[in-house]
Order: structure tokens, then sequence, then C-alpha cells
């Protein structure tokens, strides 16, 4: 692309574009502006927390002898520093200043330049590892995700959450400083140029990035839409996965097929032309209808096609970079559930020699000379394979490193993997030998993690696995950074085996309470979730846990080894011992503390969202009744007109005559809930969820969940589903709008944060 | 089925490319009727067809609305017909064969908000900037781009 493409297409917008490289800030949009935590001081379950660092992203320079750590922080106190560490003492050599929450580190092939994704920052920021400063803020849109350079240094290619797209540069060193062009795709959105960032559209939430130099091919993981966008770079386009220009991904361009992983794509590695994806389970297929009864409905299973959480495994997958075709699929080497007792050579159960991936929730990949690391943030463990011929792994070693663990470096002449722990503010060296080394890089001025209860119910959330029975499985397994994934799961409460929900958004949980689409659940009552980690039958003689008599002890070894400690604290919930019931409290808590929003950077003053935002409060779409401003929900919290929180629905569904949306007796029993009563989802963060709407996640699109059948809004292949039994309209009144009045409605709901 | 057309891609990569130095290409757009019927005219309709503005018989763009002026006279017809669908059609048209900058077209950028580089229009603003989900979808159907609703020209 020319640079007096970039100028005038810079010119017509007047906003962001990649041409002018100098680190004054005149030019650059400011930071965005984060989002509070969820609980106020008002909130009984208040208590004050620690100001934490939350270590992400980790590299190393060219030499091996300097770590950079970029200190993210969280969604309501976000970082803007990168930590410099001697790679060889571990000693502290000082704190950069970047962008607002530093999220992704990318050393240019020179060694010389390392570049800064920052969040909520307009810009990328380059530090010279030489001086250790920085020299460059390069214009960017927000939520730059990931940058990846070619072997090279000639291209670069950064994934953007918030507009769902891959932005391709030209890249050139002049003066010592990097410059980037940022090229215009053929298939780039015409908003998309109009806007100034001209992108590859690509799923939703894309993370990973990952080159193939052989194929010349981009592979991108759309994290929470469960596949990867393989973009052939010589043109910037996509690459139909099958080769049928009659089938086309959802959300991708017609004709398109993306390559499906089946669960969350975590993160991306290409070697020899091999393509590794971290990911977990996309479930083991098994029949939804067997195993006990344990919800006494009568029906056998409760589980169903997730088995109680227990087949959420933990999986490398590797693909041929050129055919794609898939080469082994590694998945865990326990599956406690049904499929543990039953014989080698079972329908569903995987060869011995595939069942190696140990710890729960591969994170991160880094590769050394001979060996692939696999950082497994819910276990806080690193692993060690071998690079094999064809794709093939073999496992050697499993190391801990600190909680929570997300970014790792390898230093390929040492062999010495490096990993950034985001929960206990350090990071960890493991060297060859297994030997660990710890040293702290964030914020401990308020107490070594954990000390609160709010803490301690992060452990819960994010280190679920290290309380489960055998270490799979974590809440993060399906709610990707908090949010949802595109893709329903069965209903432990439902009265059908062939029951699923979608997978909400575990963000905004303060104002959502009661939980669930149903609304039974309670921050004081998620054992249910809990219990599906880590059934109590599952401990004692004779059973998978019979290393300890019962859950509560296995509990409280547990936090005492991790936590060192297996009391609570106090300052939240009553202190009790970590107990189950306690750890479920302590889950609760965490979920309700920190509202984990996004700040959503789409403008809230244009006219399209002031049209939008009269539609919405209109009588004659009703949105604002169910939905009602500030909130977007109806809550025991936020209720201001008084409405019954649970609204009587239809059945959505009947399969085989069954009603897959009744509840199972024991969920009523126990819990008060009652058929066919759902709660009001909260509207806020739609911009950045995956469009997978209504709690079976039928809705493709905001569309589709918004139009009336035959809406002149949607495009072929869409199905309007605000329709009921042949009743236009019941979802709000849309059926009267034109296709730019649903677009605005559309534009408003995506400008609410 | 997408007709064969200019992309319209190609319409900004040659207005990008072309800057002062050379005339842009004159191309003759495109319209796709079906598009123009079921999305754009109902917003012209909605936002520029009013009686004290295009949708008076005697400005240059003219615009027959169901509820302003008409072609017919029956009251059973609460829709345009396709002969005024037709001629609204061709007052877009009409409005962009004098501009070789479709971009630059009366039609997008009058309405546009000043700030924006739009402007003048005696009916104020009505696109707030070339984001504007209203104006995307004006934008892509004339620079034609895909019809119904293709995803690469959703606003």
């Amino acid at each position: 692309m020319s640079s007096l493409m970039i100028l005038r297409l810079t010119a017509l917008v007047g906003v962001l574009s990649c041409r002018d490289p100098n680190l004054q800030d005149e030019g650059l949009a400011p930071d965005l502006v984060p989002v509070p935590a969820g609980l106020g001081p008002g909130d009984p379950y208040f208590a004050p927390q620690p100001h934490r660092d939350h270590p992400y992203a980790i590299a190393l320079s060219l030499s091996g002898d300097k770590l950079y750590v970029a200190l993210r922080g969280n969604e309501a106190e976000p970082g803007r520093e990168v930590a410099v560490l001697d790679a060889r003492s571990l000693t502290p050599l000082g704190r950069i200043e970047v962008g607002l929450s530093p999220n992704h580190l990318a050393l240019h092939p020179n060694g010389r330049h390392l570049v800064v994704c920052n969040r909520f920052s307009g810009f990328l920021s380059v530090i010279d590892t030489q001086s250790d400063q920085v020299v460059q803020q390069i214009p960017t849109p927000y939520y730059a995700t990931e940058l990846v350079f070619d072997d090279l240094g000639t291209r670069a290619w950064i994934s953007n959450r918030w507009l769902d797209l891959v932005l391709s540069y030209d890249v050139g060193v002049a003066d010592d400083r990097l410059q980037l062009s940022l090229r215009t795709p053929p298939d780039a959105r015409l908003r998309d140029r109009l806007r100034g960032a001209p992108g590859i559209p690509v799923g939703t939430n894309p993370r990973a990035l990952a080159y193939d130099p052989a194929s010349e091919r981009l592979f991108v993981a759309n994290l929470v839409d469960l596949d990867v966008s393989v973009i052939d770079t010589r043109e910037d386009r996509e690459v139909d996965r099958d080769g049928d220009p009659g089938t086309t991904t959802k959300g991708a361009p017609r004709g398109v097929t993306r390559l499906s992983i089946g669960a969350p794509v975590n993160d991306l590695l290409v070697r020899g032309g091999w393509l590794y994806v971290a990911t977990v389970g996309a479930g083991t297929g098994h029949p939804a209808d067997q195993g006990p009864d344990t919800n006494g409905d009568g029906l056998p299973g409760d589980g169903t096609a997730n088995l109680h959480f227990h087949d959420l495994q933990n999986e490398l997958a590797t693909y041929d970079a050129l055919t794609l075709a898939p080469g082994p699929r590694y998945t865990s080497d326990s599956i406690v559930g049904i499929l543990d007792d039953a014989p080698e050579g079972s329908p569903g159960l995987p060869e011995p020699e595939f069942r190696i991936v140990r710890g729960a929730l591969p994170e991160q990949l880094a590769e050394g000379p001979e060996h692939l690391y696999v950082v497994t943030a819910g276990s806080a463990e690193v692993s060690r394979y071998r690079f094999l011929e064809a794709g093939r792994l073999a496992f050697e070693r499993i190391d801990t490193v600190g909680l929570f663990p997300y970014g790792a470096a390898v230093d390929p002449a040492r062999g010495e993997v490096f990993v950034a722990n985001r929960l206990t503010e350090d990071i960890t060296r493991v060297e060859v030998s297994g030997n660990s080394t710890h040293q702290v890089v964030g914020d401990v001025k308020g107490g070594a993690f954990p000390a609160t209860d709010a803490e301690l119910g992060e452990v819960m959330l994010n280190s679920t696995a290290l309380y489960t029975v055998d270490g799979d499985a974590t809440c993060e397994h399906c709610h990707r950074e908090g949010g949802g994934q595109r893709r329903v799961a069965s209903a432990p409460h439902g009265r059908s085996p062939f029951t699923m929900r979608s997978t909400p958004t575990m963000k905004y949980l303060q104002q959502q309470r009661p939980l669930m689409f149903e609304n039974f659940l309670d921050e004081t009552n998620f054992s249910p979730m809990m219990n599906e980690f880590g059934r109590a039958e599952n401990f004692g003689p004779g059973m998978p846990r019979s290393d300890y008599p019962d859950r509560d002890t296995f509990y409280l070894a547990i936090s005492e080894r991790y936590l060192g400690r297996s009391r609570s604290f106090g300052d939240a919930l009553p202190e009790a011992p970590i107990t189950f019931e306690q750890a479920a409290r302590l889950l609760g808590l965490a979920l309700i503390h920190e509202s984990r929003a996004l700040p959503n950077p789409n403008p809230q003053d244009t006219f399209a969202v002031a049209r939008g935002k009269m539609m919405f409060e209109s009588a004659a779409t009703g949105c604002a009744n169910c939905h009602p401003a500030p909130e977007f929900t109806l809550s025991r919290n936020f209720n201001p007109a008084g409405l019954p929180l649970g609204m009587r629905m239809f059945s959505g569904a009947i399969f085989d005559g069954q009603d897959i949306d009744a509840l199972s007796e024991g969920a009523k029993r126990r819990f008060g809930a009652e058929d066919h009563v759902f709660g009001v989802p909260t509207l806020r963060g739609l911009w950045d969820r995956p469009e997978h709407f209504y709690h079976d996640g039928r809705a493709s699109s905001l569309v589709e969940a918004l139009a009336t059948p035959d809406h002149p809004a949607l495009a072929p292949g869409e199905e309007g589903l605000n329709v009921r039994d042949g009743v236009f309209d019941i979802h709000g009144g849309t059926s009267h709008l034109d296709a730019a009045e649903l677009a605005d409605l559309i534009e408003y709901l995506r400008s609410i944060e | 089925m997408i007709p064969p057309r200019w992309p319209y891609w190609l319409w900004l990569s040659a207005l990008a490319c072309g800057g002062t130095e050379a005339a842009p290409p004159v191309v003759v757009p495109i319209l796709d009727p079906t598009t123009f019927e079921v999305q754009v005219q109902p917003m012209l309709v909605r936002l520029c067809a009013q009686t004290a503005c295009h949708g008076a018989d005697d400005r240059a763009f003219f615009l027959y609305s169901p509820f302003g002026a008409r072609a017919i006279r029956s009251t059973d017809q609460p829709a345009l017909t396709g002969a005024e669908t037709s001629a609204n059609l061709e007052a877009c048209r009409r409005q962009l064969e004098a501009s070789p900058d479709l971009l630059e077209s009366p039609l997008l950028k009058r309405p546009l908000r000043p700030e924006a580089g739009g402007g003048p229009h005696g009916g104020g603003a009505q696109f707030y900037d070339r984001v504007d989900p209203s104006y995307v979808l004006f934008a892509c159907w004339i620079l034609g781009g895909g019809a119904e609703g293709e995803p690469e020209c959703r606003p």
C-alpha cells in the first residue's frame, strides 16, 4: 500500500493510521477509560483489594541477557509498564512506561526493537532494547492483541480484538526506527476502510498469531469462535479450508470455511511445516444419557456431552500447515468420569499414545531447539514435549510454576524457560534440570498473593484444576478471559440430557444476581457449578481420589499446599476453613467482585447511536422494558420498575418430543428454580462477545437475534429468530424497522459499555 | 447471486491512489435495484423524503415516499409502486452521473456532517461520519458492493 493511499484514507476519516511514528502524543487517540471494579463500598461483600500488576506477556532479548515482562494489570486497574530483568540473576533492572494495559511483546528479528501491544491505548510502544527506552509510539486501533513478524522482519500482522481483524503491515527499518505501513487487503470491509483500519476480517476475539515462512501463511486463533483463520499472506486473503465455495463458516467471507478446532483456540505455533494448537477438549462425543442419576430425575446421566465437566480436557492439536490435514491430536492423560473405567479401545477413548497432555488449560506455547513448552494456566505448570516427526510429540517433563501463568519465553542456548505468573506476581525460570527459581516482578506491597477472600476466589476461578478430581478442568476452559464462547454445553440442571445452554460471559455479574439464564444461582450458593469439577463421590476408598478420605480433606490440603493457608481471611466472607462449600462461596465472591469489563472503544455520540437509543427506549420496540439502562438487565440489585426477575417463556425447543428447556427435579427442589422461567441477560459488553445469543445459542448474530423472519436487514443465509410459533416480535418489536434502523439499533447496542 | 461489477474496493483504491495528480476513472455505477428497494430506499424515504425536503417535486433530487409525494392517487396502495421505486433509483443515478468521484458525490457528501468533511446541506447533517452505518449502507450500494446485506457491506 502506498503511503499516498494511507494519507488519503486517513484524510477521509481523520482517525487512526500507521504513518506517523514519533513519540509526540499529539495525534494519538486518548487512552480508553477503564471500567470500575464490580463491587463498591456499599455492597456487603465489598472489601478493599491490594493493587496488583499481573505479569502477563514475557520476552527474552536476542542475546538472552534480558527479560521483558508486560505488567498488564486487570481490567479495572490496568498497568502501563514493562519490567526489565537480568535473565541470569533475575535481578530487576527497572521498568519502562508504555501504553495502557500492555498485552503482548514481539521482538523484531533485528533484535533491536521490541514492540508492545497496548490493549487500551491507540498505539504500539517500541522499546529500543539497547537503551531500554520507548523510542516510538506507532498509532494502531485500540485492542492490538498480538503482533507477529515474518522471519525477515519485513512484514507484520496484528490481531485486533475490537475490530475482529488482522491488520497487515509492511515493515522497514530506517534511522534505527521501525516503519510500519498498513496494507489494504482485498476483502477488507468497507467500513473498516473508511475507518482507516482496513484489515483482514477474521473470527471473534482474535488472539494468537503464527506465521509459517514455508507456506507464507498466517494462522489466526479466533479465541472464542473455536476456529483458526488461515491467511495467504501473498494476497492477504483468507484461505478456504475445504475448497468448497458452497460452504461458509459463520461470520467468514462467503465461501470461506475456517479450520475448526471445536474448542477455544488459546495459542498457535508453527514448526517444520506443522501447526500446533493449544486448546481444550472438543468433547468425547460420548452418549449423553449414560452414567449415574445424581440429580434424582429418574434419568441416567446428568452431565451429558460434557460429562459433569470431566471431559473438559487439555489438548494439543496438530495440522499440516500446507494441506491443513489434521495430524495427531493429543489429549489429557486422565479422563475421570464415565470413561475412566472403560477398557482400552472403547468408543470415545483415545489410544494411550495420544493421552499425554499434562496439566490444565494449555494457554501458551513456546519452542526451543528440540522442545515444545506448554504453559498450562489452570494447573500452574509448564510442560516440555520433544518434537518428533510429522507433528508427533513425546512428553518429557512437567514443572510447577506460579499461579495462573501466561507468557513463556525460551532461552535456546541454555534450554531454560521463563514463565510469567498472573496471580502470584512473579516469574519462574525452569532450568533443563527442572530446578526452578522464582522472582517477584509485580506488586506485593499489599501482601503476597493471596491476601483477601476475593483473591482466594480468584484461585478457585482461574486455577480450578488444583481442586478437581483429575486436575484437568477450570472455569476458564469455557469462559476464556472471563467471557463466553460460540458453543453450547449440556446443562447439568436440565431435565433432559439434551438440554443445552449457551456459554455466558462471567463479566458484570455483580448486577446479574441471581445468576444463570434461569436466575436460580446466587453468589452464596455457587456450589452446583463447583461441584461439577470435583464431585464428592469421587473421593474415598476405591474412588479416583482414594488418597483422600473425603472432598473437604482434599480441599483443605490443596489450599495449604498452594496457598499456604487452609482458612479464608474473613474480610468479605465469614472466616472459615476452605472446605468445598467455602471454596464455592469464595468463587462466587470473585465472580462479583471484579466486573472484568473491558472499556468500549465504540463511539457513543454518533447519530446512529442516538437514533438507535431512541428506538431502544421507544414503546414500539420495548427493548428498555426488560433491558433498562444503565445495567441493561433486571436483577436483585437492579430493577428500577420492580418487574418480576424471571420471565416465563414458552418452551424453547423440542427435540424428539422432549422439552429440552425444562429443569431437573433436583434443581427445582434445591434452588426453587422453575421450568421455563428465564432471567434477563445484560446487554453490557455486547461489542466484545461472540455473536451467539439466546439461552440455547441459536442466534448466530445480533441481526438474527433481533430481526423477524424475512426482515430486510438479514443477509443471505441468516434467519430472523424474533418469532415464536408464527408470532413475530416476541423479542422486542423490530418488524417495523427498516434495514438501516435495525443497523442503528445494533450500533447503539454495540456502544454500550 | 451478485452481478459482476466493479467491486467497491476498486473504487476506493482508485480514489486513494488517484490523488490530485491523475484524473479518477469515470465509471458509471451499477446500482443494484434489489438492494435499493429492500435496504436503501426505506432509509432515503425516512431521512430525506419529507415534503419540505426531497419529497417536494420541484427539487432536483426528488423522491417519492409512501406518505409524501406519490405518482398515484389511489389511497389503498401504501407501499411505493415499482414505477415510483424506479423513479427514485433514477433520481439517485442522476445525482451520481455528474460525480466521477463517488465518495464526493452530492448524495454522499452533502448529508455528511461538516466536521466529517460533508455539507452544505439544507436539511442538516444526516450522517455523523463515514463510518455511520447508514452512510456505509448507502455508500456500499453506490460503490457497487454486495447486494442484500452481503456481510462485507453490512454496516
